[in-house]
C-alpha cells in the first residue's frame, strides 16, 4: 500500500448472510485501501467473498438482508452508515460498477442509447438531448465504431466486445472517480479481452480515475494492476504490490496458486519433473481439498486444512495481516514465521515439492 | 416487419377456413335433429321433410354443401338464415354485437389492469399478507366457474335481490346510445365476474416473473448506477411484462367463453345469449355464425398479440 | 510428454459442417448456412494430445463433435482407426462409438441430475449390453471411481452431493468405462475454479499416460493447452490456420491470427507492465458470411490484395508449424508482438 492519497479505504469490513442453512460469513473482516489513479486487484476464486466485498462498497447487498459491519471510508464519509438516498447519489456518480456479463447486465428492452441517458439524467439535471450528446461522445471514446447510428441499438445487436464498451461507457457517464470492475473480461475472447484492457488502461491514464479490478486470473492483474490484494474464504491473505506478490510471495495460498496455473510460456513455479540442459518442465501443484464453507469455516487459519506448511497450533489461532519483514507495506496472514517461509518458498520456486522443501528448510534452520 | 404481418393475415385466412369446415362437417356428423324436420312444423309428411330438405340443399352430397356454404360466407358474407326466425344470420349478430362488445372490452380492461397491479404488489411483496391474501384471492377466482361467480356476486349485491344491495341486478341492461350511466352501472358486476378468472391467472403470472426479475443482472446494474427504486422497479415491470403478455392472447379464448355465460345469468342480450337460444332450439346457422365470429375475433386477436409482441420484444423481430 | 507413436489414429479430410439457416413455416427455404467447419484436415497421432484452440466461432467445438458423431457432417472425410466414420451406421456406428468417448464442459449440466453417480459411470455398460451381472458392474464402476479420484463408497450419491471438480471427474470416469482408444475433452476445465483446474488437468495426464489414451483437447485458454498437449491446431472462423508441435507454435508462431492470440494472453510477470502489444482490431466476422479466401484478411495488419482472392493453403514451415498463409510473421515481428519463449 502507498502512502499517497487513498480515495477508498475499508477498515474491518464484514458481511454475513441469514440463510436457511446458518449465516453464511461473505466477508469476515479485511481492511485495504485504494489510491487515487491507481489500480487495485482483488484476486479470488468463488467463495473468496471478492464480489460480496465490491458490491457492499455501493450498498448493493443490503437488500438481501446482509448484516454488515465495519467501515468504508470514500474520501471522509462512511459508505456504510450512509442513509440509502444519500448513497444512491454516490452510485453511478462518483463510484461507478461494470460487471462480468454485459449480455445479462443490461435491460434487453431498453435500447444502449436510452440506458447511457439515464445513468445521466439520474444525477445531473440535463436535457435528454444533452444527455444523448454526451453518450454519442462517451460510445465513441470508449472506441465504438459509428456511435450516431449504434446508440439506439438494444444490446443484443452489439457484440461481446462492443457491449462491454456500452457497459463501460456508460459507467463513465458522471466521471466517478473510482471505477469498480468485478471480472469484466472473463466472459470474453482473448482478443477482445485485451482490446477492453488496454482501454481500461488508457481511461486510467486519461481520466485520473482508480480502479478496482476483482478477478480469478492472475494474468489479469500481473497485467492491470499496481496493488494486489489475495482473498480466500472471506479474507485477505495477502497485500502486496503486483511487482512484490509475483517476486516474492509470503502466503501459501498465493503460492499455490502460483504453482498450479499453466502459463503461456510454460509454467513457471511448479514442481520440478525434468531437466535437460536450459529446458525444465514442470508439473502443476494442485492446492488440495476444496474451498471451505462459509457457514462453518475452518478454525484457526482458515487454510490450514489445505496447508501443506501447516502445523497443529495453526487450527487454534487465527492469523492477523502482519507486515513481512523488511517489507512494511507487504502484509500477509500467515502463523509460519518469516525467515522459514522465505526459505520454503526459495525452495519452492526453485521446483522442490512440497514435502522436500519442509525438509530442506527444516534443515537449513538446524 | 410489413412482410410478417400479411403473412400472418393471410394465414389467419386459412385458418379461418378450416375452422369453418370443420364446425359445418361437425354439425352434419352429430346427431342432432334433422333441420329439414325442425323446419317443416308440427307432425311432418315425410314428402314436405323431403321438399324441404332440397330446398335447403340437405340431399346434396356433403362436400358440395360445404363448398356452397363457404362460398356463401367468404363472398358474400352472407351466415345463412335462422331456421328459427329465418332473419339473417348476420343481421341477429350485428343486432346484439354492441352488448357483447360493450362486457368483452371492459372486462378486458380490467382484467389486463386489475391483473398486472395485483401481480406487480404481489410480486414485489412476496411472502407478506398482501401477497398471500391476494393471491388465495386469485386461486379462488380461477377455480370458481364463471357462473357460479356471477350468481353469488348477484345473490350478495344485486340491487333487487342482493344481500347488499348497490350494483344494478340482471337484466338491467340497457344500450350504451339510450343511458350511459345506467349501461355502466348494468355492467360493474358483469365486469368484474368476466375479469377475474382470467385477471388472477394473469396476477399470478406477473408475480412470478417479476420476482424472478427483479434478481436478474440488469436489475442490479441499474441499482449500481444510482437509479431511484421507482425506476428500478418500472424496469422490471417492463420485462416482466413480455411472458405474461404472451398469455394475453391465450386467454381471450376463455374471455370469451365466459362471457357466454356470464351474458345468461345477467340477462344481457348479446350474441352469447343469441347463441345460448340458438343451441337449445338446433338452429344451425346462428350457432356457426356465432362460432366463425367467435374464431374469426380469436384469430385476428393472437395476430395483433404477435405483432405487438414484436415491439415489445426487440430480440424476437428479425426471424 | 506422452507415448506418441506416429501413427495416426485419426485422419481428418476436407471436413465441412454448414448449418443451414432457413425460412418459411412450411415450405424451408434455405437462405444461408453458419459455416462452422469450413474445410479442415489434419491427423490425431496414437497416443498424442491434441489441442484446438479458437475464439467463440472458430468450430472448434463443432469440430469435436463431429468427430464423436454426434453431428454429422456435411461433407468430408474422418477415419477413425483406418475406417470412414461418415460411412458407418447402425450396429457398426454403436461399436465404433465404444472407442471414442467425449467429457464436457459444464459440470453441471452435463450429468442427469435424477441419477445416482453409480448409475451414470454404469450407463455406458447398459447401452453396449456389456457387464450385465449387478455385482460385476457395480464393482467395476466402483474401480472407475477409484482410479479418478473419488471415493468407491459414494456410489449412490445424486450429482448435486458433489462440487465441481468431482462433477468433472464423474464425466470423466464415465468416459473411460468403456477403455476408448480416444478421449474428447471439450473444453473440460473452463467452468472449474482455478485451484480445482490443475486438479483435473493433473488426472487428465495421470489417466494418459496409464492407459495409453489418445487425447484431443479443445479449449480456448492456451496456457491450458500449452501445459497439456503435445501438438496444437489453431482454428479462425471454421478453418485451421496453423499446427505443430507446441513448442514450436508458441515460440514461434508463423501466423498473424496465432500471434495476436499469443500476444493477447496476459502474462503472468509484472515486470512486462505495460509491454507494447499490437491489438486486433474489431470482432470477429460471422461465420454466416465469413471474408472470402483467408478468412483472417479482414483483420489482419499483414493482410494484401491476394489474401481477399487467393486462399493460402497449410504449408510446413522450417521453425517447425505447418501454416496457411500468404505473408507470414517473421522472427523480429513475433518478437515484436511481445511473444517470448524459453531461450
Amino acid at each position: 500500500m502507498s502512502t499517497e492519497e487513498l480515495l477508498l479505504r475499508v477498515e474491518g469490513l464484514s458481511v454475513a448472510f441469514p440463510t436457511e442453512d446458518g449465516v453464511v460469513r461473505a466477508v469476515d473482516g479485511i481492511s485495504y485501501g485504494v489510491t487515487k489513479g491507481k489500480t487495485l486487484g482483488i484476486v479470488g476464486e468463488s467463495g473468496s467473498g471478492k464480489t460480496v466485498a465490491s458490491l457492499t462498497t455501493l450498498g448493493l447487498t443490503r437488500r438481501q438482508g446482509a448484516d454488515i459491519k465495519g467501515r468504508i471510508m470514500f474520501e471522509d464519509r462512511d459508505l456504510v452508515a450512509m442513509s440509502e438516498d444519500d448513497l444512491r447519489k454516490v452510485r453511478g456518480n462518483e463510484v461507478a460498477m461494470v460487471f462480468q456479463d454485459p449480455l445479462s447486465s443490461l435491460h434487453p428492452l431498453y435500447t444502449v442509447g436510452k440506458q447511457l441517458v439515464e445513468a445521466v439524467r439520474a444525477h445531473r439535471d440535463v436535457s435528454k438531448k444533452a444527455a444523448r450528446e454526451r453518450a454519442i461522445e462517451m460510445l465513441g471514446y470508449v472506441g465504438i465504431p459509428d456511435p450516431a447510428r449504434r446508440i439506439d441499438d438494444f444490446p443484443h445487436e452489439f457484440s461481446g466486445g462492443m457491449r462491454q464498451r456500452a457497459m463501460i461507457a456508460m459507467a463513465l457517464m458522471n466521471e466517478p472517480r473510482l471505477l469498480i470492475a468485478d471480472e469484466p473480461t472473463t466472459a470474453l475472447d482473448v482478443t477482445v479481452q485485451a482490446q477492453i484492457l488496454a482501454l481500461m488502461e488508457r481511461l486510467q491514464r486519461e481520466l485520473g480515475m482508480a480502479i478496482v479490478i476483482i478477478t480469478h486470473d492472475l494474468g489479469v492483474v500481473a497485467e492491470m494492476a499496481d496493488d494486489i490484494a489475495v482473498m480466500y474464504a472471506g479474507n485477505i491473505v495477502e497485500y502486496a504490490t503486483a511487482q512484490t506478490l509475483f517476486e516474492r510471495p509470503e502466503h501459501p495460498y498465493t503460492w499455490g496458486l502460483l504453482r498450479s496455473i499453466p502459463t503461456i510460456e510454460g509454467q513457471t513455479w511448479g514442481s520440478m519433473r525434468e531437466r535437460s540442459g536450459n529446458v525444465e518442465r514442470r508439473e502443476l501443484v494442485p492446492i488440495q481439498g476444496s474451498p471451505p464453507s462459509l457457514i462453518s469455516p475452518p478454525s484457526g487459519c482458515r487454510f490450514h486444512p489445505r496447508c501443506p506448511y501447516a502445523e497443529p497450533s495453526h487450527a487454534e489461532i487465527v492469523p492477523l495481516l502482519q507486515p513481512v519483514a523488511e517489507e512494511p507495506q507487504h502484509v500477509s496472514a500467515c502463523l509460519l514465521a518469516d525467515e522459514y517461509r522465505r526459505r520454503l518458498w526459495e525452495r519452492l520456486r526453485t521446483g522442490d515439492t512440497p514435502a522436500e522443501a519442509i525438509a530442506g528448510a527444516g534443515e537449513e534452520a538446524a | 416487419m410489413i412482410r410478417y404481418i400479411v403473412r400472418r393475415l393471410l394465414w389467419g385466412v386459412v385458418i379461418l377456413v378450416v375452422v369453418c369446415a370443420i364446425t359445418f362437417i361437425l354439425f352434419r356428423v352429430l346427431p342432432t335433429a334433422n333441420p329439414a324436420v325442425l323446419r317443416a312444423g308440427r307432425d311432418p309428411q315425410p314428402k314436405l321433410i323431403h321438399e324441404i330438405e332440397q330446398i335447403l340443399g340437405l340431399n346434396k352430397p356433403i362436400y358440395v354443401q360445404l363448398w356452397e356454404y363457404l362460398k356463401e360466407v367468404f363472398f358474400h358474407f352472407n351466415f345463412g338464415y335462422s331456421f328459427y326466425s329465418q332473419a339473417p344470420v348476420l343481421q341477429l349478430i350485428v343486432e346484439r354485437l354492441p352488448a357483447t362488445v360493450s362486457l368483452c372490452v371492459g372486462g378486458a380492461i380490467l382484467w389486463l389492469g386489475g391483473g398486472m397491479l395485483v401481480g406487480i404488489i404481489a410480486g414485489l411483496n412476496r411472502g407478506t399478507y398482501a401477497d398471500r391474501f391476494s393471491m388465495t384471492a386469485a386461486l379462488v377466482a380461477i377455480s370458481a366457474p364463471e357462473f357460479w361467480l356471477g350468481l353469488v356476486a348477484l345473490y350478495l349485491f344485486a340491487s333487487d335481490i342482493g344481500k347488499i344491495p348497490i350494483f344494478p341486478g340482471a337484466g338491467s341492461y340497457v344500450p350504451f346510445s339510450q343511458d350511459p350511466s345506467k349501461w355502466f352501472g348494468s355492467l360493474i358486476l358483469p365486469w368484474i365476474v368476466v375479469a377475474a378468472g382470467s385477471a388472477a391467472v394473469f396476477a399470478r403470472l406477473m408475480r412470478g416473473n417479476l420476482a424472478d426479475t427483479m434478481s436478474e443482472d440488469f436489475i442490479r446494474t441499474a441499482r449500481a448506477k444510482g437509479l431511484p427504486e421507482r425506476a428500478v422497479t418500472r424496469q422490471g415491470v417492463r420485462h416482466a411484462v413480455n411472458p405474461a403478455f404472451t398469455a394475453f392472447g391465450l386467454e381471450l379464448g376463455f374471455l370469451l367463453g365466459g362471457a357466454l355465460l356470464i351474458e345468461i345469468v345477467f340477462n344481457i342480450p348479446g350474441v352469447g345469449t343469441l347463441n345460448y337460444h340458438a343451441i337449445l332450439s338446433s338452429d344451425f346457422p346462428v350457432i356457426q355464425g356465432t362460432v366463425l365470429l367467435a374464431a374469426m375475433f380469436i384469430v385476428i386477436m393472437n395476430i395483433v398479440v404477435d405483432v405487438l409482441y414484436a415491439f415489445l420484444d426487440p430480440r424476437v423481430r428479425y426471424s | 510428454m506422452s507415448e506418441a507413436t506416429g501413427e495416426p489414429l485419426i485422419e481428418v479430410r476436407d471436413l465441412v459442417k454448414h448449418f443451414p439457416i432457413t425460412r418459411g413455416i412450411i415450405f424451408q427455404k434455405k437462405i444461408g448456412a453458419v459455416k462452422a467447419v469450413d474445410g479442415i484436415s489434419f491427423d490425431v497421432h496414437r497416443g498424442e494430445t491434441l489441442g484446438i484452440v479458437g475464439e467463440s466461432g472458430c468450430g472448434k467445438s463443432t469440430t469435436a463433435r463431429l468427430l464423436v458423431k454426434l453431428l454429422e457432417a456435411t461433407s468430408g472425410e474422418i477415419r477413425f482407426d483406418g475406417r470412414d466414420l461418415t460411412q458407418l451406421r447402425g450396429a457398426e456406428l454403436k461399436q465404433m462409438r465404444r472407442e471414442m468417448q467425449m467429457i464436457f464442459q459444464d459440470p453441471y449440466s452435463s450429468l442427469n441430475p435424477r441419477k445416482t453417480v453409480g448409475s451414470i459411470i454404469g450407463e455406458p455398460f447398459s447401452i453396449h449390453n456389456m457387464l450385465p451381472g449387478k455385482d460385476e458392474r457395480k464393482k467395476r464402476v466402483q474401480d472407475l471411481m477409484e482410479m479418478v479420484g473419488l471415493n468407491p463408497e459414494h456410489y449412490n450419491r445424486y450429482p448435486h452431493e458433489f462440487s465441481g471438480g468431482q462433477r468433472q471427474r464423474i464425466g470423466v470416469a464415465r468416459a473411460l468405462a468403456l477403455d476408448p482408444k480416444l478421449l474428447i475433452a471439450d473444453e473440460p476445465v473452463s467452468a472449474l475454479d482455478v485451484s480445482i483446474q490443475a486438479q483435473v488437468l493433473n488426472l487428465l495426464r495421470d489417466l494418459q499416460s496409464r492407459l495409453g489414451l489418445t487425447v484431443v483437447f479443445i479449449a480456448h485458454d492456451l496456457s491450458v493447452v500449452r501445459h497439456m498437449c503435445d501438438r496444437v491446431a489453431v482454428m479462425y472462423l471454421g478453418k485451421i490456420v496453423e499446427f505443430g508441435p507446441g513448442g514450436a507454435l508458441y515460440e514461434f508462431p508463423r501466423h498473424p491470427y496465432t500471434g495476436a492470440l499469443l500476444s493477447a494472453v496476459p502474462v503472468v510477470d509484472p515486470t512486462r507492465h505495460g509491454r507494447e502489444r499490437k491489438l486486433l482490431t474489431g470482432d470477429v466476422p460471422s461465420p454466416v458470411n465469413p471474408p472470402s479466401a483467408c478468412r483472417f484478411h479482414t483483420r489482419c495488419p499483414k493482410a494484401t490484395e491476394i489474401c481477399s482472392t487467393d486462399e493460402p493453403q497449410l504449408v510446413p514451415q522450417d521453425s517447425g508449424t505447418t501454416v496457411a498463409c500468404h505473408h507470414l510473421l517473421t522472427h523480429e515481428e513475433a518478437l515484436e508482438l511481445g511473444v517470448r519463449g524459453w531461450g
